[in-house]
């Protein structure tokens, strides 16, 4: 529910005693009728390529909704005869974030399978757990962050060292499916490898995630790396050419 | 010399990188992250620690407010069949402040807290409200509770309480919910009605704001999408 106590959930819908349908419902609390988001095989929304695709299902998925009544939910969607589960984004409109085949952040993987918990703060932010294609330890868990764009960016993922409350470096062995997030940051539990498990918060800062293009560092580092090859292949030119 | 010349090429590329990370805010580190409470970790009242974060049966949540204000439930030591349940506040660098702990006395008309914690959620006032079941001359009641932390958490809502314009009692309240609503939906509803409030009163406005809620759910078996399961 948000500060206009608009308030988000899922269902399951019998039209005319006919099939059950999952669906996504709003009501407000103050008095109105209640509105349907989606409702599997009735919505179709806009794909990232601008295409269609139709939504097949919203079983038990959590949605949630933000102060400006955006919502954002995880489905199973049927894109070219195929089920991909996907995450969007209502807002006047049923769009699509991402889906799972996706880049995962940057783990290099691809998303697999999603956590069901959908979270939305009033910037836009989306933080959820997905699987991934594993990583080359076997890591295939992970906390991501996104926005409207479906640029994804990862959090925290399996395998990554954390320093908890007794200030010790834990591994992560998993996600254990404590989520919340604000606009100040993402609060999520992790199990530790070994054993035990933990509370962490992950400060935005200053900073939007959307802008946050990591691979910007990428061009700066390769041009360091360029000019030291540079300087060493004029030194080893210069070197063969004063032994000739 | 060229062996300097090549180290001097380093260096400068290491400080434009360097410059550049300090000077574009697109290369800053996107997260800081931080521990907030961890098992073995000293939060009860005379220093019991966390053994487990949640309560299990009930897949317990966290929230976290504007300020970065973690609100979570964890049970604690001594290590038992039922170990002792709290809500807790926690930030980042601070030492956890403790909302509610089983045990805590609430007065002679209220009883004493007796299962704390399963959903929880905090506002930006740092208030935390929770679901819990306090226990009253041998009888138990479930009931939602609310907190900041400075004094014995007060009960906002409890089963037998009169339920607004709806115009019955709740009868075991949470039971109640639960009967009429998929376990997903009471989540969600769980949670809706928990977010932003900042104050008892309005938290009693807001019970009443589901149950009407709950009927209009019910009215809603007569549009074009009726509800089956709720």
């Amino acid at each position: 529910m948000n500060d206009s106590e608009q308030i988000v959930f899922n269902a399951i819908t019998e039209i005319s005693n006919g099939p059950l349908d999952s669906g996504i419902f709003t009501v407000d609390a103050n008095g109105g009728p209640v509105e349907a988001v989606a409702v599997e095989g009735q919505n179709s929304f806009v794909t990232q390529e601008g295409g269609q695709a139709t939504l097949e299902s919203v079983l038990n998925s959590a949605p949630a909704i933000n102060n400006n009544d955006q919502i954002t939910f995880f489905a199973e969607a049927i894109f070219n005869e195929d089920p991909i589960e996907t995450l969007l984004f209502y807002d006047d409109g049923l769009s699509e974030v991402l889906r799972a085949g996706d880049l995962a952040g940057d783990t290099g993987g691809m998303f697999t399978e999603f956590f069901n918990l959908a979270t939305l703060n009033d910037n836009g932010d989306m933080a959820f757990l997905a699987s991934t294609t594993a990583d080359a330890m076997g890591n295939d868990g992970g906390l991501f962050l996104t926005d409207l764009s479906g640029v994804s960016h990862t959090i925290a993922f399996e395998g990554d060292q954390l320093l908890d409350s007794l200030g010790v470096w834990q591994t992560i062995d998993s996600f254990n499916g404590l989520l919340a997030l604000s606009i100040a940051g993402v609060a999520f539990g992790v199990d530790y490898v070994g054993g035990g498990s933990g509370i962490f918060f992950a400060d935005f800062g200053d900073l939007p995630p959307s802008e946050v293009p990591v691979p910007a560092a990428l061009p700066l580092m390769l041009l360091g790396l360029g000019a030291l090859r540079f300087v060493s292949r004029r030194k080893t030119t210069s070197q063969q050419k004063g032994s000739a | 010399m060229s062996k300097l010349k090549t180290l001097h090429a380093f260096l400068a590329s290491i400080a434009l990188l360097g410059v550049s990370l300090s000077a574009s805010p697109s290369l800053a580190t996107p997260f800081t992250i931080a521990p907030v409470a961890t098992t073995g970790q000293a939060v009860g009242p005379d220093g019991q620690t966390i053994i487990y974060f949640g309560d299990d049966a009930s897949g317990s949540k966290i929230d976290v407010n504007d300020l970065g204000q973690v609100a979570y439930t964890a049970s604690t030591t001594p290590v038992g069949e039922v170990p002792p349940t709290g809500v807790f506040r926690g930030m980042a660098g601070q030492a956890p402040d403790i909302i509610a702990y089983q045990g805590d006395n609430l007065g002679p008309a209220d009883g004493v807290l007796f299962v704390v914690g399963s959903q929880v959620s905090i506002n930006n006032a740092g208030e935390t409200a929770f679901t819990a079941s306090i226990s009253t001359g041998g009888t138990f009641k479930d009931g939602l509770f609310l907190g900041d932390g400075n004094a014995a958490p007060a009960v906002t809502a409890f089963d037998g309480q009169p339920a607004g314009p709806v115009g019955d009692s709740f009868n075991s309240f949470c039971r109640q919910v639960s009967l009429i609503m998929e376990r997903q939906l009471l989540l969600d509803f769980l949670k809706a009605m928990l977010r932003e409030f900042s104050l008892t009163a309005v938290l009693g406005r807001r019970l009443m704001l589901l149950c009407r809620a709950i009927r209009l759910g019910f009215l809603a078996n007569s549009s074009s999408y009726p509800f089956g399961w709720i």
